[in-house]
Parts: structure tokens; sequence; C-alpha cells
């Protein structure tokens, strides 16, 4: 018995584990199910394999919270006192924390891309794929998702640290991760608006809205690069994709300020917390 | 002439204004048995808190005689990972201490605290008592020389009591036992020494049979030690 191994039968002996494993098969049932009926209702017209994946990982949004939950469940092990005094008595604050992070890291990333290749194998059986999707930017992509995911587990580990309880550190992640860009979609609009700027095309709002501004630089929207894991031929001639529904110029360092952000936030997030955790008193 | 494990010296703390321990002094020998005697509140769980480093001193010293890694403490309701068997926890109680430790001494640990029966049943169906007999085998199975027992016997039935004191009584031979408790018939039965604390203060430390005289039993001594202030 070691600690991964409790931290892998804490997941797969409860329905957490196994509701983030189905959650990746749904994302993927959902979008190959989805792209079939889109198909058969377009006569003539296939609908090309990338659309297929572009909407997995759109639908993995459920999977992605969740790992959220059970990542700052997992960290908030000081909840439970006596559970944290066993633990803290024999294993120090480094072993701990990294057995959790990289447990979880690891787990989901395989996840991720276990049910990423099989969507991509069915996709390309069952769907058009004459505009194929590029490898080396799938590569990069998958590079960005990596480092997303650290980030995002040192941004957990953050949240956990602040508050003892599992629920305050959860909402404090999910505002953290999710709130905040949905925020900035309300209130962008609203601030044009406000300063008399609602004509204003919509692919100009980002230099033209202050929020838009600061969501620029806002370290979670490198998740935006996930766009990269399904970049084809054709959108590579056009040097155009979509994200979030918007078109933008193809361009490996369209998150680079949020990319630089992360990198420089990540190593304070993580002494902040490492501070707080060996000095909370138990 | 046996060496100090532990040395305390005017050790206090404070939450704000409120004053949890008061210069509370104590001096630990090797291999002896120590109790903490006092009413709830007194303070008895953050000292040994503090000693297992688990809070921080406002003030005072702490010089162990030993590395920390030897000091081990048990709360007065452990608690565990209620998916793992008995002995899955007592393995990884082990863990840290594997290379010294064989792995056949984890069903050794589990035996001595009455345990074998369930060794291999979830935690999650354990008493309180049965918790607290595992909390014990998770704490002995590291060969600790400092224990620090947070009221061992306080969910246990006269047996597990009777077992509990049996292994207190033999880790004296090889460590160093602190061990708070209410029950004064405890004490009397495996302590050395003695300290009687109440709102953080020292009202009496010694040995045993130093505190209670021809008229007064050990229980009636402590109880009007502690009177002025309160009931245990």
């Amino acid at each position: 018995m070691n600690l991964w191994k409790v931290e892998l039968i804490l997941l797969f002996r409860s329905w957490r584990g196994w509701t983030l494993v189905s959650l990746y098969f749904l994302a993927s049932i959902l979008s190959v199910v989805t792209n079939y009926f889109i198909d058969k209702a377009n006569e003539g017209e296939l609908v090309p394999y990338a659309d297929v994946i572009e909407m997995y990982l759109l639908f993995t949004m459920p999977a992605v919270i969740l790992f959220i939950g059970l990542v700052v469940s997992s960290m908030s092990f000081d909840a439970n006192q006596n559970l944290s005094i066993f633990l803290r008595m024999r294993f120090s604050f480094g072993k701990i924390l990294l057995t959790k992070l990289v447990t979880y890291v690891l787990l989901n990333e395989a996840l991720f891309l276990f049910i990423f290749a099989i969507t991509f194998i069915s996709s390309m059986v069952m769907f058009d794929t004459v505009d194929s999707i590029s490898m080396k930017w799938f590569l990069f992509g998958f590079l960005f998702n990596i480092l997303n995911s650290i980030f995002w587990v040192c941004l957990i580990t953050f949240t956990s640290a602040v508050f003892k309880s599992t629920v305050a550190s959860l909402l404090l992640a999910l505002a953290l991760i999710i709130g905040f860009p949905i925020l900035v979609g309300i209130a962008t609009p609203l601030e044009l608006l406000a300063r008399g700027l609602w004509e204003t095309p919509e692919s100009e709002w980002d230099n033209v809205s202050y929020v838009a501004k600061i969501n620029n630089w806002w370290p979670t929207t490198i998740s935006d690069t996930d766009n990269f894991l399904t970049v084809t031929k054709s959108e590579i001639k056009a040097e155009t994709i979509m994200v979030n529904f918007e078109e933008v110029v193809l361009d490996p360092w369209f998150r680079l300020k949020p990319f630089m952000v992360s990198l420089f936030l990540a190593p304070f997030l993580w002494l902040y917390a490492w501070r707080t955790y060996s000095r909370r008193e138990i | 002439m046996p060496s100090n494990v532990l040395k305390i010296s005017n050790l206090t703390k404070k939450y704000g204004g409120f004053v949890a321990v008061d210069g509370f002094n104590l001096e630990l020998q090797q291999g002896t048995v120590h109790g903490l005697v006092g009413p709830n509140g007194a303070g008895k769980s953050t000292m040994l808190s503090i000693i297992s480093g688990l809070r921080r001193k406002t003030s005072g010293e702490i010089t162990f005689g030993l590395p920390q890694k030897e000091v081990m403490l048990m709360p007065d309701t452990p608690d565990f990972f209620g998916f793992l068997t008995a002995r899955q926890v007592v393995e990884l109680a082990r863990l840290p201490f594997a290379e010294d430790i064989p792995k056949e001494n984890v069903e050794k640990a589990i035996f001595d605290v009455g345990l074998l029966d369930a060794i291999d049943k979830k935690v999650d169906g354990f008493s309180r008592g049965m918790k607290q007999r595992l909390g014990l085998a998770t704490t002995i199975i590291g060969h600790p020389n400092l224990i620090l027992l947070d009221e061992p016997c306080s969910a246990l039935d006269p047996i597990g009591r009777h077992d509990v004191l049996e292994i207190v009584t033999k880790l004296k031979k090889r460590a160093t036992v602190l061990f708070s408790t209410h029950i004064l018939s405890d004490v009397e039965t495996v302590c050395d020494s003695v300290t009687v604390v109440d709102h953080g203060r020292t009202l009496y430390e010694g040995a045993v049979s130093g505190i209670s005289n021809n008229e007064k039993s050990f229980e009636e001594s402590v109880i009007e030690l502690l009177r002025p202030s309160g009931v245990l």
C-alpha cells in the first residue's frame, strides 16, 4: 500500500473515478452520435471528422469540472483533522501534495488522450477524412494541453490552501477557472454598450474592450489552445481557426500572454500553497 | 543514568487573548510512561499537538533527545481512509519506516491491539473503539521512541482498556510514552510520573506515588487539586 494507490482506490472504489471515466466516454459517444445525425440530415454534404473531435473537446467540459472538483476534494485533506494527522505524522507535505498532483494530472491526461484516440479513430471510420488534421499542430496543442493541466493543478493547490473547507476551495477554483471567463463574456458587451461602442465588429472586441483586454492576459484562457488539436489542412491554408465560435488567425502564439502569466504565476501559487499547508495548524 | 528524551521549558500557547498552555514544563526520561491529567479544555491535546509539531508554540523551548521522526502521535479519535482494510491502513503507516520494519510486523501490530479478527475488514465498519485500537497499531508499527497518546482509552470498553494499558506497559521497556487521560485509575496502573494540568497551568508534576498520602487515594488527591478551578 502506498499513497498513490490510496488515491486511485479512493477514486475507483466510489462513484468519483467511474463518473469521470463515464463523462469522458459520454463526451465521445455524444460527439459521434450528434454528428452522425447531422450527417444524416445534411444529405450530400459529409461532416468532416475534425468537427466530431472539436465537439468532443466541447463536450468534455463536464468531465473537466468534475476533475477540478476531485482534485480540490483530494487536496482538502485537512478538512478531516484526524485523517490529516494520520498523514502528516507519517509523510512530508511534499510527498502528500506531489503524489496527489502527479496521480491526478497523469490520470486526467491519460483518460483525455485515450478517449480522444477512440473518438479520433471512430470519426475517421464514420466521417469525411478528406480535410485531414495536422499532426504537427496536434502535437503542439497536446503540449499546451499538458502545460495547461499543470497550471490548473497549481491553481487548484492554491485555492485548496486558501480554505480548509472543500466547498469553499471548489467554489474559488471554479470562479477563477470558469467563472471569470463567463463574467468577461457578459461584461464585455455591457462595457461596449456603456461606452457607445456597440457597433464594433465582434472580431475587434479584444482590441477595443478593456474587459476583453484583461481577459487576454487571464492565465486559464490558455485552454483555448486545445483548438490546435484539430487544425485541418484547409485551416492551415486559410490561416484561420475557430475559437469559442469566433474566427481567429491561426497563430501558434495567440495565447502567448496568458501562457506567460501562467508561467510567472505557477511558482508563486505553488509557493503560497506550500507555505500555507506547512504552516497550517492541525 | 537515563537520558532525557524530551525537555519542555516554559511552553506557552495563546489563541488571541486565550491562554491554552501557560508556562508548561516537563522532562521525560527514556523508557518512562508519563500521564497528563486534567479536565476538558485543560490544554492536554494542545500540548501533545505542539510537541508533535502539528501546532506552533507561542513561546518556550522544546528540546528532543531523539530525531523528530521517532515521535508519533495518536489523536483521541483516530481516523483513516474508510475504504481501506485494517491491514492496508497499518501497511500505509509502515511505509515511512519500510526500510527498518518488515512487512510481517503489520500482522503482529494488529494482533497486539486485538484486531486480528478484523484485519481484512474495511475500516468504514469499525466502531470508535476499534478505530482507537487501529490507531494504536499504526502508532506502534514504526517503533517510535516517543509515543504521544491522546486519551487512548476514551472510547474503549473495559477489555479494550485493559488491552491498551497492557500494550502501554509493554512499550515502557523500549519507548517513552506521554499519554493524556481522564481516567485516573489508568494513570495509577501504568504511569511512572504524572502532570496534573488545568487551564493550561501545571498543578502538580512528579511521581504518581508523590501526589497521594496515607489518608487520601491518588484519585481523591487529584480531584482535590482540581477542585478550586473545576472538576474532572
